[in-house]
């Protein structure tokens, strides 16, 4: 029989420290609410029949949010043995009103005072006996950061097995006035010695969250973070792909002096070397934007640009919380998609999923990455010119979706709690790079594997067998000439063009190395820069690949909305494509920067047409509109 | 006098919380209740999210919210 031991506390209070100490795993960590949205069960690292599960952060146990929903029906399923109450020792009257209800539930409870370290650089001193005796729970002073007392948590809580006693309060009405105060009555006495905490911004801090320069810095950062990736990255990027080609091209000659088959030669040095070289090249781009991001989180500075913007992306039918969703978009959309369960309103954690794989990730970075060094000598702001039109295409569509009804509910709520500003800790980020590169490298030699292998026999085989260099009449010419009608008016309707979006759908890194295996040379796919940029905000805009997929279908809960995504996010993508296509045709502009200032315009009159014929009566005199909310009688 | 006219850097005292029912169950998990002291530390700009300060931590709400919340200098 196993022994199981829960984590629960506040949000940000360090339970997935805990739980990676104590099980040597590694789970992200982040300085903000609602990292953790699901349940997480591991090994005691010193002794497997002590199983440790980590649950998401909550204030209750009312099961009002997806958070709380998640601890509760986990708690009501499964039997568990004892209670860690994580605690931030910085934030005690508050945590302990969770305390305070876990009191009720009839397990022994360990609470464990997080962040010593800190309270005993502040002076703090704690009166551990008085909450010991107050709830019957053991108390102990842990520090997760600087890993002190975590070890003993565990043999601490075996021994410990009185159950607890909840606060006694007979009235039902004031349950909640009078557990506040009790509370508040039990920290005066706990803390012995105090600080006052600082109700004030720091100077840093003022900076940040200023009216005007807030903004700047927040568009520096994303502009910083999209160059360096492609320009960092790319620099690496281009030594590991000349390096994978000159061995794909050794191997070749000592193959074919080997007396090799030639089709042999061609699956080990194209396919295989060429093909995932194409794709681990990218790994150093995808590096450095993990590498921003990471910092971003640990630091806890999305949570004040979710601040600042709230009310920026409540025209987009989205909030604040939907940007720091956004923004792990960057580095993958399965993080961003996961990352909405922390968002209140429905119709915002709707149009949230919807709208993240617009932003483009890692894995469409490395795309872009390729093709701009492959047709535009590399040169970096057309990447970042694609991080720009995947921002607007948030705003405008949000913007547009937001006037439907489904979407169009502004009654969601928004409290966000905000953590102070920390320096980021560098182990975590380089723990996050290393498993990104794990993850990364077992993704090239599983998937892209074996697309590459497909991809190769569908190149080199036809009905008639091998056909080798014969390619017109392999299987995939005849697949890419079956559908490549559809992407004709997009200015890339060539067979190969086409096979690389079906392969794509795997994964977005396929598109790269079907591209490599495919065509020697390159110019024969696509007719000019404007349609290879036509190509690149098709990959852009279109449905991400398919394990993002399953995971905005499983948090759309809706078949009927996981089918409107693929239909929209494909409608969007045909259409601005072909936009950018037509403009190259006429040849206005040959510069993609400038087709894009065009493509903005077209799209910003045919949104602001749109807008007007979407936006209906106000009637002036309902509660509604004097408020300045939508209109409820029409 | 509602939270949401209150200028930054004054504490007040909430007198009455007219919100929906989620947000008051969520200000009530953070102890946030009539007669608590708030103070109010940053507002974004455009009638923006507002942030304030009370027992001990930081936290944003909306500005609709903060409409809805009724309060007092307090001396």
């Amino acid at each position: 029989m196993h022994f199981k031991i829960a984590l629960l506390g506040n949000p940000n209070s360090g339970k997935t420290s805990v739980y990676n100490v104590l099980t040597g795993e590694f789970l992200t960590v982040g300085n903000r609410i609602g990292v953790t949205v699901s349940e997480k069960q591991g090994d005691y690292i010193k002794d497997k029949s002590v199983k440790i599960v980590d649950l998401p952060g909550i204030y209750s146990l009312l099961g009002k949010n997806e958070e709380e929903k998640v601890v509760l029906s986990y708690l009501k399923n499964n039997k568990i043995d004892r209670i860690i109450n994580v605690i931030d020792g910085t934030n005690l009257e508050r945590s302990l009103y969770l305390t305070a209800e876990l009191a009720k539930l009839n397990v022994p409870i360990i609470v464990a005072i997080n962040m010593a370290d800190v309270l005993k650089k502040q002076g703090v001193r704690l009166d551990l006996a008085k909450i010991e005796s107050k709830f019957s729970v053991k108390v102990v002073l842990i520090s997760a950061k600087k890993k002190t007392g975590v070890s003993n948590l565990i043999g601490i809580a075996k021994n410990f097995n009185t159950y607890p006693t909840p606060l006694k309060i007979n009235s039902e009405k004031d349950y909640n006035a009078i557990k506040i105060e009790e509370i508040q009555k039990l920290v005066n006495n706990v803390i012995i010695e105090k600080l006052k905490p600082a109700s004030e911004l720091t100077k840093l801090d003022k900076i940040l969250t200023h009216n005007i320069l807030g903004f700047i810095i927040f568009a520096l950062i994303l502009f910083i973070t999209y160059y360096l990736s492609s320009k960092i990255g790319g620099y690496f990027s281009h030594i590991i792909s000349n390096s994978f080609n000159s061995l794909s091209n050794v191997v070749k000659e000592k193959m074919f002096l080997l007396g090799a088959m030639p089709w042999f030669t061609d699956l080990i040095s194209m396919a295989l070397i060429k093909g995932i070289g194409s794709v681990i090249s990218f790994l150093p781009q995808v590096l450095v934007l993990f590498f921003c991001l990471s910092l971003l989180e640990e630091s806890g500075y999305t949570t004040r640009v979710a601040f600042l913007t709230d009310k920026l992306f409540s025209f987009f039918g989205l909030g604040g919380k939907s940007l720091i969703s956004l923004s792990l978009s960057m580095g993958c959309t399965v993080n961003g998609i996961t990352s909405t369960k922390t968002i209140d309103g429905e119709s915002e954690r709707r149009l949230a999923i919807i709208l993240c794989p617009f932003i483009p990730c890692g894995a469409k970075s490395a795309v872009f990455g390729w093709l701009s060094h492959v047709f535009f000598n590399g040169n970096p702001l057309v990447s970042v010119s694609l991080y720009f039109i995947g921002i607007f295409s948030v705003a405008v569509f949000g913007a547009i979706l937001k006037r439907f009804k489904p979407f169009g509910l502004s009654n969601d709520t928004f409290l966000l709690e905000i953590p102070s500003l920390k320096i980021p800790n560098i182990k975590n980020v380089l723990r996050v790079l290393y498993e990104k590169c794990k993850d990364f490298l077992l993704k090239a030699g599983s998937v892209i594997f074996a697309v590459s292998v497909i991809v190769w026999f569908l190149r080199n085989f036809g009905v008639l067998g091998y056909v080798g260099e014969n390619s017109k009449q392999s299987f995939l010419y005849v697949i890419g000439n079956a559908i490549k009608y559809v992407f004709y008016p997009l200015g890339f309707g060539t067979a190969e063009a086409s096979v690389s979006i079906l392969t794509g759908v795997l994964a977005k890194e396929a598109v790269i190395e079907t591209l490599e295996i495919l065509s020697v040379n390159h110019s024969v796919i696509f007719n000019n820069q404007c349609s290879v940029y036509a190509f690149m905000v098709f990959i852009l805009l279109s449905p991400p690949c398919i394990s993002a997929l399953s995971v905005a279908k499983r948090e759309l809960k809706d078949k009927k909305w996981f089918l409107f995504m693929l239909a929209f996010e494909f409608a969007v993508a045909y259409i601005v494509a072909f936009l950018i296509n037509t403009i190259g045709v006429l040849r206005v502009i040959a510069k993609p920067l400038l087709i894009f200032i065009i493509t903005v315009i077209i799209i910003a009159l045919g949104i602001l047409s749109i807008l007007k014929l979407a936006k209906g009566k106000s009637c002036k005199n309902c509660a509604f509109c004097k408020k300045g909310i939508k209109c409820k009688k029409r | 006098m509602t939270l949401s006219s209150v200028s930054e850097g004054k504490t007040v005292k909430i007198l009455k919380i007219s919100c929906n029912k989620r947000i008051i169950s969520i200000l009530n998990d953070f102890g946030i209740i009539e007669d608590t002291l708030i103070k109010i530390i940053k507002k974004a700009p455009f009638k923006g999210a507002i942030m304030v300060y009370s027992r001990g931590f930081t936290f944003a709400i909306r500005e609709k919210d903060a409409r809805l919340i009724e309060v007092a200098y307090a001396f």
